[in-house]
């Protein structure tokens, strides 16, 4: 073998091994925490722990299943599916005139924009609460829908309004002269040729949405609008945590994250809008 | 098809005149071609008659209706961009039923309309391609269809030939000539390709400088350029342009720089004198000099260049201080340096005034 793809090989060897042991790093812990969900209470504490179950069961999985758990995960669905849809709409249309028209004050107004995204959210939480308060809001999936959008609104505007950009204006132009609305152009052309950057959105808004803590505990207090990250709190109590049944719970809120990966994958392919140009 | 006027229109964008005072009236069926380097507000004047831009001031007219203020989608122009702006996210049938849907037409209407045009344009076996599939001069076609598909009052081209290769190009002219013909409808016809303006149009409009400059047919604009800019654009290359004093020795007038001289008459003498005092541009076509031989009388020039083209060769002349490019017959074949006479039709010459390069006189007496 020639000395320098010996080289070659070795740094791409080396390279990959670092790697996975990187990523293996990174997936221990969730490694650990279905391990764990797998294990019946009794095991969980045994010292040294064991890397297989034995037995493996599915009693933590019953008995979340039994519990309220299934409605929060409902709830949390609910509030995220809802957060995309009412935070996509406004941004769109924003992201839409930052690309398309030039006015006075425009990059001050998207600085301003992301600057308040910059705002920790706990400096806003009592304010929000007594507006949510006065409005009869309080303990409703509205609020939350509300509060979620208004707060991942600004990132989702600077991050649509890139994909908007590469999609050329003279299509716009070309169905504005074809007979549509700059709206119409707008719904039928330039949206459908952003669906990557849409996708992409859907799930920086639905993570956040799925993975909020705060907010949610803050603003809803029954039992039957408590979202799934505020119920996996109540697996942690003073006399103790119940390993088994958290672990399990955690497995299952995950996913609902999953599944939209999974759906919103066809949406990313790249080079959607190959073949609009002379190329 | 409908009858545009532009009249005294201007477009101003940040304190520059993209536009001024520009007027034009394209007849109905007329197929006119707004020429002009680019810059020129050629394709600024398309998007103020398509409604994509409104005019600082003027008005324009589609069949005898102020449009202003009218939104791009009520004016029932069609128009054909410089990129072709195919929908990438629809097939070709869907591209060319776009504009129809618009006007919410039934699904049988829409699909006889596409076929027929799909017909016309020689493309039914692709409607299921989608845009990244077809080739330059396909998509070409398909931009060309979807606004042949509506049957708009006008059709409005930015540029639709640039982007192809120079046989394409050459075909698709002669293509957009016999649709012309067999659709007879207005078009007006944005390039920066004077060939193509020549070769297309019934009028010709130069545009320079966000200013009309000259307007008239291929051969008006070729043969009597309005000023030194029209003479110089219009025509593969350009114009020998010399500039000249009116020199007068005894009775006889002469045109000279230099070596460089030619004799006018009284009458043209005095013409110049009243428009233009005494400098004056002489311009030449290229194909207006002939290279005769040695023995046989005309003025001298020294060859310093010879570039053969195939069906030509051209010769780059030196007469004293001034460069002057000849056409001469493919099978010439001169040494460089060679010293030798050549002869001006002085009948097809123009003297422009040296004041304000406006065209003087047509023809040398």
């Amino acid at each position: 073998m020639k000395p320098y793809i010996l080289r070659q090989k070795l740094r791409h060897g080396i390279l990959f091994l670092t790697l996975s042991g990187i990523t293996v790093l990174m997936l221990l812990p969730f490694i650990w925490v279905i391990i764990t969900s797998l294990k019946p209470e009794s095991q969980v504490y045994v010292f040294p722990p064991e890397w297989v179950p034995s037995p493996v069961t599915l009693e933590n999985y019953q008995a979340v299943w039994a519990s309220n758990m299934p409605l929060y995960l409902f709830n949390s669905t609910i509030v995220a599916v809802g957060s995309i849809i009412l935070t996509l709409i406004v941004s769109i249309h924003a992201a839409y005139a930052v690309s398309r028209f030039k006015f006075r004050g425009m990059n001050v107004f998207m600085f301003l924009l992301i600057a308040s995204h910059m705002i920790p959210g706990v400096a806003n939480l009592v304010p929000t609460y007594l507006l949510a308060s006065k409005m009869n809001l309080l303990d409703t999936y509205i609020v939350l829908i509300l509060v979620y959008s208004m707060w991942q609104t600004p990132l989702v505007v600077w991050l649509i309004q890139g994909f908007l950009q590469n999609v050329p204006q003279s299509l716009d132009k070309a169905a504005m002269v074809d007979g549509y609305s700059r709206l119409g152009a707008m719904y039928r052309v330039v949206v459908p040729l952003s669906k990557p950057g849409l996708a992409a959105a859907a799930i920086v808004v639905f993570v956040y949405a799925w993975n909020e803590f705060v907010i949610a505990l803050t603003l809803t207090s029954s039992d039957e609008m408590r979202l799934a990250q505020v119920g996996l709190k109540y697996y942690i109590s003073q006399f103790g945590i119940q390993w088994g049944e958290l672990t399990a719970a955690v497995v299952l809120s995950t996913i609902p994250v999953l599944l939209l990966f999974i759906l919103l994958q066809k949406w990313f392919i790249y080079g959607l809008t190959s073949g609009a140009m002379k190329g | 098809m409908a009858k545009i006027e532009l009249q005294e229109v201007g477009l101003r964008y940040e304190n520059n005149d993209v536009l001024s005072n520009f007027s034009i009236e394209v007849e109905e069926n007329e197929f006119l071609t707004l020429l002009g380097p680019s810059g020129c507000g050629k394709s600024t004047t398309l998007n103020l008659i398509s409604g994509l831009l409104e005019p600082s001031y003027g008005e324009i007219l589609i069949d005898g209706q102020v449009v202003n203020g009218v939104a791009p989608r009520h004016r029932q122009v069609a128009m054909v961009f410089q990129d072709y702006a195919l929908y990438p996210h629809m097939n070709v049938f869907e591209n060319l039923s776009f504009p129809l849907k618009a006007q919410k037409l039934g699904d049988q209407i829409i699909r006889s309309r596409v076929e027929d045009v799909c017909q016309t344009l020689g493309m039914a076996e692709l409607t299921d391609r989608f845009p990244s599939d077809l080739s330059g001069g396909q998509r070409q076609r398909v931009a060309l269809g979807r606004a042949l598909v509506r049957d708009p009052r006008a059709f409005l081209m930015d540029e639709p030939l640039s982007n192809l290769d120079a046989r394409l190009r050459v075909a698709m002219r002669a293509e957009l000539k016999r649709l012309h013909n067999q659709v007879r409808t207005t078009i007006v016809y944005v390039t920066h390709d004077q060939a193509e303006a020549m070769t297309l149009s019934d009028r010709v409009a130069v545009l320079w400088d966000g200013k009309l400059q000259q307007i008239g047919t291929p051969r008006e604009v070729y043969e009597r350029p309005a000023n030194q800019f029209v003479a110089g654009f219009v025509g593969g290359l350009g114009i020998n342009l010399v500039p000249c004093t009116v020199e007068s020795t005894g009775g006889d007038h002469f045109l000279s720089q230099g070596s460089f001289r030619i004799p006018i008459s009284d009458r043209l003498a005095k013409k110049i004198e009243t428009q233009s005092g005494r400098e004056v541009a002489v311009g030449i076509r290229p194909e207006h000099i002939v290279v005769v031989e040695q023995e046989e009388t005309g003025t001298q020039g020294v060859i310093e260049v010879l570039e053969y083209l195939g069906p030509e060769t051209l010769v780059h002349l030196r007469v004293g201080t001034v460069p002057l490019i000849a056409k001469a017959p493919a099978h010439a074949n001169w040494d460089i340096d060679t010293k030798v006479n050549f002869r001006i039709d002085k009948s097809r010459a123009c003297i422009f005034s040296g004041k304000d390069e406006r065209l003087i006189a047509v023809g040398i007496e």
